[in-house]
């Protein structure tokens, strides 16, 4: 339980959870649409075992070919239903270009390029007058484009039988045209190719740009899209002509391969690139989905109709089983995605087995450095009701006080009798612990954010909110989840905690039941301006304290109750090693002391009941699955004590407020000028206590940065 | 906003005139519906006669009970694209049943069970599956097509000869007016009451209203959504008996057809919104009479079908249009996917 | 040795004069042996694919049984791909198809463009296409089926026996396409009006599509004869789908007073309705027969040696007019049962 903890990779691997890699894998966005996506495999190995040479490249890419026109209305289709609305016209569209490409070659001899140009430009207009409608004059979606489809598809037919003979006697040997239909780049056919260059530059459009946001944005909802400012009318129109474009390429590249117009083409795509999206997991609702979503799907009602026909099916039994399989599919996919989320939270966490070793007593007048006495009971109240849970204290050169609060902010105290209260920076997050570097920046560690730094005049400003990532792990931890305590080697390198990297400020009660090293010690370099992982899986790091020599930082793991150090320099440089071993209770914050040792204080002390549990993590399990959350067996961070222990680890004394009115939940002290200032988590003040026999001129800046610094002796 | 407010400054005065007279879409469709009627008196010799409107209330009569039931569905928020497969899967076994022998009322009964069964399926996969209900509907039209086909595997199952019961919904004429004119009148107003004056229908209203708010009121949803998607198939099951009727015979080729884009057409078009909540059994009716008014003077003046289909689209976009210039769209109160 | 040699012929002498009868008798004719051979060497193992627009109709459904028969009998292998009239899964199943290289396709083109490259591709790679009914803008090795402008003069040509100069009637005719836009409908139509239009005594008063649905052919029907009391006549493009026009008629009390007129592929449904007086007359076009000659062309193609679409043929088929007096028996084939 000690030192091989700390070997990263191989802790992780040897405490491998299936069911931690489960809850993390169902955690990603792309995850989403698994059942689907296996629905699509499934099929295509069962066709490869039904048909012959299916699985061949040659009929891979015949399908290839005869599929990608029906993606480009996929797409059009899914388009529309991200922004909140339909486009049923697709198919009319379709066809229509279909005819005006024909149209283009075939009677009026354009040019290729201008041909490609032209039917473009009359699906844009097609779309166009849906996007009017729609999006200017506000019509009904579905009313709208189920009017523009009969419109267009009498005219089509209209404009088919005028020009079939005309159709039938001309043809064109243009060897342009014949690429458009039958090239192969790299042999994949062209029109399959194209669409997928066209559903990469939609990826990046939908999810990575501004406008993709915006249309997903007006999706969920159209009125708050509109109070942030998106023209929402705008949009629309141009989802709209968007639609109508990918309509027209599909058309062109039917056009091209196909040659043939008439009352069949396109015929029922708008149901079946309904059905094909809504099936791949596009929200019918709005505001959900992403182009390969809709490409799964429409991957499988393409493979679905082909394979069953192929197989020589019946077209009635064909009928059943798409409609069977459409509904095993939809209703699984609903449950899915329904129960995702409580699936996530009942495999979320993951509770490993901590044996820790018995608790040291402290019952009061025993002769242990940890026995309980009232030494905190009378401390001075400092902005009593003016500070919400000061997690971390610590005090400037002009003697000022600054408490980290639960409301983002950085409050000082100064003045006369420290009356004087001020928001010295607002940073937001959660601003935990603290230190001032040699410019007297006050840099803070926030849960949520990172590390920030602020300068003497309240100027705040970012030193670091990422660091690398595990390349093996599901869960990205590449942002900080939650700084929680840091400090300044004398190099100026900035060492902090991420605390847990599975969890958030709110839930880290979990991290501790869960018992697992999701935390970890993060070093950012203020030369290179990089941030480096140093020790990565580390058991909920929390306090963490530069030693008096500079050479090895002292780090307390809340959830083993130990304090560990590391060394940065030296002979052991990168060797870390159990400091403390036993502690009474779940250590916090560690800072410096005047005489050369340390404070640490305990947020909460240990008892034997959840001691017992941590040794059953499938109690832990059984208790996080099924009792309320308030009725948990949780580790007891509320009431604790403020400890001194010198540089070998052995306790000298502690500071007790057996009442836990004014300090209860214990996690900063500072020692400053003979007094010992206090923070809690959890508390209404800061609270102060005179010291006896201490270097009365000793401050942290000094022992940091100034006269009282024994690094260098 | 401020273009909003310029532009109603502008043609406000014409456009609250216009308001006090047309308050809602499906007045705004039945001064249309009256506008062709009017002209089309004039214009079309053979029109303006008794005839000529029974003849024209009988075609639009099983699109009109169709449309009631998906009308239905629709307010409560649904909407059910098996309707046409309903009544022609449920008919066609009940046709083949009778050819081998089976009495004309068993018959009947054996398709109401077929079609009511089906209804409860669709509502099961609605309601407790939580499927969306276009999906659900539409792939089980795709089931009932190919079981349908399996039992009774004939493109066309006509009706025997000898059977008074099962056509005379279809082919009789009381008082002179053809019966399916009535079933439809009749349907219409069981429907108006059922929506309007029992609870249940207010239930309807409530959950296409709000479906959350309707649950947290104490509205059993589930069951109800069973209720409602039964009472679709049980319509579809009428309006089957009256095509049965008519035409003698049951295709089951219309499962695979447009005509139920005609039915949501019909719904969509009187002003039941697709939202839900919105619109009643009087905007089935008009939207009924509009398209019926238009096939009916398109087939006088012999129209081509395709022509004819341009000019509906263009009737219905001038309605579409014209309700948004007169209720234009309120971005505050506007719901998602309207 | 020379008795040795005497008892070697006399012995072979014996053993040949015992086994001669034997032989001619179990080889029969050289010339029928190698016409046998010769035969099974083209076709057998051969594979015959089928590709209907949608199998379950009864003309498809016949097609297909008597192909099946036929090829099977001849030692091929028969496929059969149902697209169930869906275009886009018929295209790629004729693509696929003509991937796998059957010796000989047959095809129901659903449209004259739809799959015109798949059937050009399938012929230069060595595979006989035979089209029916409906030619694609490509000309294949063989065409087989009805010529529709001759079904449209026969149609026209009995309706101006009974209606046009001369008969006293009032010559009022109506026509009910089926799609518009179907070569099948267009070629029919052509034929009609050319009749049609050399007797001015006719007056084609509706020519409507009712897209192969008999309740949109009732429809049309009854404004039709509402409008025109003394219609003379009235010609369908399909039977099952006239039928409903046949219905609207009797429902109007005019089925003794007005000629229904109806080209279709002769099923057992064909003649019922024939014999029950609701068509004064079908043209059936005979599915069984177009099925028999689909096999002769495959097996005399496969044969020829000739080089797919070098000589491209059309067989057209006798159509047949079906009355009361001889809708029955052999006329009407039967269709699958349950």
């Amino acid at each position: 339980m000690s030192l091989t903890t700390f070997d990263g990779f191989g802790a992780s691997v040897r405490r491998f959870s299936p069911r931690l890699v489960l809850s993390e894998l169902m955690m990603k966005q792309w995850f989403e649409p698994v059942i689907p996506f296996f629905v699509m495999i499934g099929l295509w190995i069962g066709f490869s075992f039904a048909i012959n040479d299916y699985a061949g490249s040659t009929n891979v890419l015949s399908m290839l070919r005869l599929f990608a026109e029906f993606g480009f209305v996929a797409l059009a289709m899914a388009f529309c239903l991200i922004t909140g609305g339909i486009d049923l016209s697709v198919g009319a569209i379709f066809a229509f270009c279909n005819f005006a490409a024909l149209y283009f070659v075939l009677v009026a001899e354009l040019p290729v390029p201008l041909v490609i140009l032209a039917t473009l430009l009359t699906g844009a207009v097609l779309g166009g007058i849906n996007g009017f409608l729609i999006g200017v004059l506000k019509a009904r979606p579905f009313l709208t484009t189920l009017v523009t489809l009969i419109i267009l598809r009498a005219t089509v037919n209209l404009l088919n039988t005028h020009y079939a003979q005309t159709f039938a006697i001309n043809s064109t040997d243009s060897d342009a045209w014949d690429y458009i239909g039958s090239g192969t780049p790299l042999g994949i056919p062209l029109n399959a190719a194209t669409l997928f260059v066209v559903l990469l530059v939609g990826h990046v459009f939908l999810s990575r740009s501004r406008y993709g946001w915006h249309l997903t944005a007006i999706g969920a909802s159209r009125k708050a899209a509109r109070h942030a400012g998106i023209r929402v009318r705008t949009m629309l129109f141009f989802t709209y002509v968007l639609s109508g474009v990918l309509c027209a390429a599909g058309g062109l590249f039917y056009a091209a391969r196909q040659a043939s117009t008439d009352s069949t083409t396109g015929v029922g795509w708008e149901f079946q690139a309904l059905t094909a999206v809504v099936l791949g997991g596009v929200s019918l609702a709005g505001g959900k989905g992403t182009v390969w979503r809709a490409m799964i799907g429409a991957l499988i009602v393409f493979t679905l109709t082909n394979g069953l026909v192929r197989m020589g099916i019946p077209g009635y039994v064909t009928s059943a089983l798409i409609g069977m399989l459409l509904l095993a599919a939809v209703g699984i996919d609903v449950k899915w995605s329904k129960n995702r989320g409580k699936a996530i939270q009942k495999t979320y966490v993951n509770p490993a087995r901590v044996a820790l070793a018995a608790a040291p007593s402290v019952a009061a007048r025993s002769a242990s450095p940890f026995a309980q006495n009232d030494r905190l009971l009378h401390a001075l109240a400092i902005g009593l009701d003016q500070v919400e849970g000061p997690e971390d204290v610590i005090l400037d050169r002009q003697d000022r006080v600054y408490g980290s609060t639960r409301d983002g902010n950085i409050i000082r105290f100064s003045g006369e009798g420290l009356k004087t209260r001020e928001v010295f920076a607002h940073i937001g997050g959660r601003p935990l612990g603290m230190q001032f570097d040699r410019d007297e920046n006050l840099i803070v560690a926030v849960a949520g954010m990172g590390v920030y730094g602020v300068t003497p005049a309240g100027q705040t400003y970012k030193i670091t909110d990422e660091t690398n990532r595990t390349w093996y792990k599901l869960n990205d931890d590449s942002r900080l989840r939650m700084a929680d305590d840091l400090d300044i080697a004398p190099d100026g390198k900035i060492y902090f905690s991420d605390c847990t990297t599975r969890y958030e400020m709110t839930t880290n009660t979990l991290d501790i039941l869960e018992a697992r090293p999701n935390g970890r010690l993060v070093c950012y370099d203020p030369a290179t301006r990089t941030t480096r992982t140093v020790i990565n899986h580390f058991y909920f790091p929390n306090g963490i304290c530069v030693s008096h020599d500079g050479r090895s930082v002292l780090i307390a793991s809340t959830s083993l109750c130990k304090v560990f150090r590391h060394w940065i320099e030296g002979p052991h440089k990168g060797r870390t090693e159990v400091l403390i071993d036993k502690l009474p209770g779940n250590p916090d914050n560690i800072n410096r002391a005047s005489d050369g040792t340390y404070w640490l204080a305990l947020v909460g002390i240990r008892t034997p009941t959840f001691d017992l549990s941590m040794r059953n993590p499938g109690f832990r399990l059984r208790m996080v699955k099924q009792v309320p959350t308030d009725e948990w067996l949780a580790p007891g961070l509320n009431h604790g004590c403020v400890l001194k222990f010198n540089e070998a680890g052995e306790p000298l004394e502690s500071f007790w407020d057996p009442t836990g009115i004014s300090h209860s939940t214990l996690t900063s002290m500072r020692e400053h000028k003979g007094h010992l200032y206090l923070g809690g988590l959890e508390n209404n003040r800061i609270g102060r206590i005179k010291l006896d026999g201490v270097d009365e001129t000793w401050t942290g800046y000094e022992a940091y940065w100034g006269s009282k610094r024994r690094d260098r002796s | 906003m401020s273009i909003d407010a310029a532009r109603s400054g502008s043609d406000g005065a014409l456009r609250q005139r216009l308001h006090a007279l047309l308050a809602s879409q499906e007045q705004i469709v039945l001064a249309i519906t009256l506008l062709l009627v009017v002209v089309f008196s004039v214009a079309l010799s053979g029109f303006a006669t008794v005839d000529n409107f029974l003849n024209l209330l009988r075609s639009i009569s099983i699109l009109g009970i169709l449309g009631l039931g998906l009308g239905m569905i629709v307010i409560s928020r649904g909407i059910d694209l098996s309707e046409v497969a309903i009544m022609a899967g449920s008919w066609s076994i009940a046709l083949i049943e009778m050819q081998q022998g089976m009495s004309a009322p068993l018959a009947i009964g054996v398709a109401l069970v077929i079609a009511v069964l089906i209804g409860c399926f669709n509502g099961f996969m609605v309601a407790f599956v939580e499927a969306p209900p276009l999906f659900v509907t539409l792939a089980s039209a795709f089931v009932i097509y190919g079981a349908a086909f399996w039992f009774a595997p004939a493109w066309v199952v006509y009706a025997p000869k000898d059977s008074g019961v099962l056509t005379y919904l279809g082919a009789g004429r009381l008082l002179g007016v053809p019966v399916p004119i009535l079933v439809f009148l009749f349907c219409a107003l069981v429907m108006h009451f059922f929506m309007s004056q029992t609870s249940i229908g207010r239930f309807i209203y409530g959950q296409g209203d709000n479906p959350e708010a309707a649950r947290l009121t104490g509205i059993a949803l589930r069951p109800l959504i069973i209720l409602e998607y039964a009472i679709v198939a049980l319509l579809a099951w009428v309006a089957g008996w009256v095509w049965v009727g008519t035409t003698g015979s049951m295709q089951m080729a219309i499962a695979q057809g447009t005509m139920i884009f005609d039915v949501i057409l019909v719904v969509v078009l009187g002003g039941i919104s697709l939202v839900g909540g919105r619109g009643s059994v009087f905007s089935v009716v008009v939207g009924c009479m509009l398209i019926g008014i238009l096939l009916n003077a398109f087939t006088i003046m012999d129209v081509n079908s395709e022509v004819q289909n341009i000019i509906k689209g263009v009737v219905l976009l001038a309605a579409i249009i014209l309700d948004n210039f007169l209720h234009p769209r309120d971005e505050e109160t506007a719901r998602q996917g309207d | 040795m020379a008795r040795f040699w005497l008892k070697v012929v006399v012995g072979a002498s014996v053993a040949v004069a015992a086994t001669l009868p034997a032989i001619a008798q179990e080889a029969g004719t050289k010339t029928a042996r190698e016409l046998r051979e010769a035969t099974d060497a083209a076709l057998k193992g051969k594979t015959l694919a089928y590709v209907p627009i949608a199998l379950g109709v009864p003309l498809a459904d016949e097609w297909g049984r008597v192909l099946k028969e036929e090829a099977e009998w001849r030692g091929m292998k028969f496929v059969v791909r149902d697209p169930n009239n869906n275009p886009s899964a018929m295209q790629q199943a004729v693509s696929a198809l003509v991937d796998e290289k059957p010796a000989v396709l047959v095809v129901q083109n659903p449209s004259v463009t739809l799959l015109m490259k798949d059937l050009k591709r399938a012929e230069s790679q060595g595979t006989y296409v035979l089209q029916i009914n409906m030619s694609s803008n490509y000309k294949s090795s063989a065409f087989v089926g009805a010529d529709w402008r001759e079904i449209g003069h026969m149609l026209a040509t009995e309706v101006v026996k009974q209606c046009g100069t001369g008969t006293g009637k009032s010559g009022k005719v109506q026509i009910v396409q089926g799609e518009l836009t179907a070569a099948a409908s267009v070629d029919q139509v052509g034929g009609i009006m050319e009749v049609l239009n050399k007797d001015p005594a006719i007056k084609v008063v509706s020519n409507q599509a009712a897209n192969w649905d008999a309740n949109t052919a009732l429809n049309l029907t009854a404004t039709v004869i509402q409008q025109h009391p003394d219609l003379c006549a009235s010609i369908g493009f399909w039977t099952i789908m006239h039928s409903g026009a046949a219905q609207a008629i009797r429902n109007a009390g005019k089925i003794d007073q007005v000629k229904v007129y109806a080209s279709g592929e002769g099923s057992q449904l064909d003649c019922d309705q024939v014999n029950q007086g609701n068509f004064t007359k079908v043209l059936s076009y005979k599915a069984t027969e177009q099925g028999h000659t689909l096999a002769m062309t495959a097996a005399t193609l496969l044969q020829s040696g000739l080089k797919p679409g070098a000589h491209p043929v059309a067989l057209f088929t006798r159509p047949v007019w079906l009355d009361k007096s001889n809708a029955s028996g052999a006329n009407c084939f039967q269709l699958p049962k349950k």
